[in-house]
């Protein structure tokens, strides 16, 4: 394949995803169709207006206009570990932050990143880990009076 | 009271001890964010813009000052030390900066850039006294119809920045349309693109739209690419020379106005004007060839143009609602965060807050230099920080700082999407911040449309018979041309310098 071959074949993917999501858009506009305030004004025009464009964009990128190639540069197998590791102690710090409380949660997910994202040993992580959670404490909640969620354990 | 008054009531207002020390810790902390290679300004804008929220409106607006001052120098310290530009605009600095840093006087060119930037900063405020009273005398004459023209105008900046190509940036603006519209339609009541999620109905969050998409995708992306970070050489004494001052004055004062003048523009970014002034300089010298090896003139022309052109980026910001350059639609963001809505009714309904801001900004521009010249030397350490260091740090940030805005974990959860969907987006070269600035500007859009419908029953031609209008869209098409030719020749002259000189580490984000 040609240098940047690749890039072009992503934007006519893309292109094709602008379609869809203007298809999905024009349908919405037709759900709300029924509660126009007349046959230009409503909720139902700018949905409606912006999937029509984007559909139009999506036909234009798949078949018309040639986007300037670019090389992807993929990530090897520790840095896709790291970017997997690090996007799923995200969704886990979200979850944690509602149900064990800000405090924990912060630890365990600084703990987690400083282990993926910095490569640090048990000993070293769980010390910034505990820095981090600590620093942030006293600014967030003493300093600026920041409510956060205290958990199933009120911390 | 005139325009002058109201600065002074500005000046009165953000200098009492306690805003001074928010516009010094903004300072500090922009600067800070904005030098650390593989953050850049516009991210470091983003992580901290929710934790002002946490402070009243003013005391938070300057700090916000101070870090948008701080970020966007940070970033030009980042690019004569390191010859790394965080964003397109650094790229003129960094071919006269690095060389100079690897001759060891990188001191004197931080110095003439801190100068640069503070003549430049001073115009922009000089200006904003001139123009927004012109500007605001129009205000009253702004109905639904000339503000649907103005959005359309808006869309011309979506051109300078689209990166490469502008049929990607139109679709990541129809996009951020579409994100705007979740929620509650605002003549019918009904849900819109909701399905079926409580939380949705109140829209989505701009602040966690802009943290995934700027900070925390940003930090993705940095663990799969290897940023080249060179040691900083010695970088000698910061103070320039009285030799080296006059040498750079006259090159200031005259990037300063081009840059100035660009900046009035909708549309015309600091990248534009960073790249005119600089060959507009070369130009002129008397010794061409020492352009790109280290001349100060290059570093002082694009970073006071590129800064003029920022500063004046405020007249349209304010007066019409439209950002020049992506530092700027974050900032702009922060004012909507707080109840302010920018365009031509601004300087009436909130005169002396926005004056405060100015004022704010001039003196977050004095601290700059104050601050900047006598520490160079931790900053120069700063610059030296691992990144694998900060990112668990900035991620930290990122979900607290998400979730202070509303106190709302759904905000968190639809951060971190984003800035899963950010990757993606920045993997394949799709524009961010068309997307964003569409986003911001959706629901004005959609209610100056509505609006201008139900004044007109119904008819498309309220557009075109308002002589204010009319004007703004027939604006709109020749800035859209003037836009796009001025971005294709600075896009050539980027790629054309990164052909020429594999010896500069450049890499230039384009999102």
């Amino acid at each position: 394949m040609k240098a940047g071959a690749a890039g072009m074949k992503q934007d006519r993917i893309g292109g094709v995803v602008s379609i869809a999501v203007g298809a999905g858009s024009l349908v919405e506009a037709a759900i709300l169709y029924p509660f126009r305030l007349n046959s230009t004004s409503g909720d139902f025009v700018m949905p409606g207006v912006v999937g029509a464009l984007l559909v139009v964009m999506g036909l234009l990128l798949v078949f018309v206009v040639k986007t300037p190639p670019f090389e992807i540069e993929r990530p090897d197998r520790k840095a896709g570990i790291q970017m997997l590791g690090t996007i799923v102690i995200l969704f886990a710090y979200w979850w944690a932050i509602s149900e064990l409380g800000y405090v924990i949660g912060t630890v365990l997910a600084s703990f987690g990143l400083f282990k993926v994202v910095s490569g640090y040993g048990w000993i070293r992580a769980a010390v910034y880990a505990g820095i981090i959670t600590l620093v942030l404490y006293v600014v967030l909640i003493q300093l600026l009076n920041i409510a956060l969620p205290t958990g199933i354990f009120n911390v | 009271m005139n325009s002058l008054g109201m600065l002074l009531g500005g000046f009165a207002n953000a200098l009492t001890p306690a805003n001074l020390l928010m516009a010094l810790i903004g300072v500090l902390i922009g600067s800070l964010a904005g030098m650390i290679p593989g953050i850049g300004p516009t991210p470091a804008i983003a992580i901290l813009m929710p934790f002002t929220t946490a402070l009243g409106p003013v005391q938070g607006i300057i700090m916000l000052a101070g870090i948008y001052y701080g970020a966007v120098y940070g970033g030009s310290t980042t690019a004569i030390l390191l010859g790394i530009p965080a964003e397109l605009q650094a790229v003129p600095v960094t071919l006269d900066g690095y060389p100079l840093a690897k001759q060891g006087k990188g001191g004197p060119a931080l110095g003439i850039a801190a100068i640069s930037s503070f003549v430049a900063g001073v115009l922009g405020v000089l200006g904003l006294i001139f123009f927004a009273p012109l500007l605001a005398a129009q205000a009253l004459k702004f109905g639904p119809p000339e503000y649907f023209a103005l959005m359309i105008l808006t869309l011309t900046v979506i051109v300078n920045l689209s990166g490469a190509s502008v049929a990607k940036g139109l679709v990541m603006g129809l996009a951020g349309y579409l994100v705007s519209m979740v929620g509650v339609g605002p003549s019918s009541g009904h849900a819109r693109f909701t399905f079926g999620l409580a939380p949705l109905s109140a829209g989505v969050e701009m602040v966690s739209v802009i943290i995934g998409l700027f900070a925390i995708s940003e930090v993705i992306i940095g663990m799969g690419s290897r940023t080249p970070v060179t040691a900083a050489e010695k970088i000698g004494s910061v103070y320039p020379s009285r030799a080296d001052l006059k040498h750079t004055a006259p090159t200031m004062v005259r990037s300063g106005l081009i840059g100035f003048f660009l900046g009035l523009l909708p549309g015309a970014s600091p990248a534009v004007s960073a790249f005119l002034s600089y060959d507009v300089e070369k130009r002129l010298s008397k010794n061409p060839g020492q352009f790109g090896k280290g001349e100060l003139r290059g570093v002082a022309a694009p970073e006071a143009a590129g800064n003029a052109t920022a500063s004046s980026g405020f007249i349209p910001l304010f007066t019409l609602g439209i950002p020049s350059s992506p530092p700027l639609a974050i900032l702009l963001a922060g004012l909507m965060i707080y109840g302010l809505q920018p365009g031509p009714n601004l300087f009436q309904q909130s005169g002396s807050f926005v004056w405060a801001v100015i004022a704010s900004m001039f003196i977050g521009n004095v601290m700059l230099v104050v601050l900047h010249l006598p520490l160079v030397g931790i900053w120069v350490k700063l610059t030296q920080i691992p990144l694998r260091v900060l990112k668990p740090i900035v991620l930290i940030l990122c979900v607290v700082g998400v979730y202070t805005v509303r106190n709302s974990m759904f905000d968190v959860l639809v951060a971190i999407i984003f800035g899963v969907i950010g990757y993606f987006l920045r993997k394949y070269h799709w524009p961010l911040v068309p997307f964003i600035l569409c986003f911001m500007l959706g629901p004005l859009t959609e209610l100056s449309f509505v609006q201008s419908m139900s004044i007109s029953n119904g008819s498309l031609s309220i557009f075109f018979t308002s002589p204010i209008a009319l004007v703004i869209l027939i604006l709109a098409a020749v800035l859209f041309a003037v836009s796009v030719f001025l971005m294709r020749r600075s896009r050539k002259r980027a790629l054309s310098l990164e052909a020429d000189r594999p010896d500069l580490p450049i890499s230039i984000h384009t999102n």
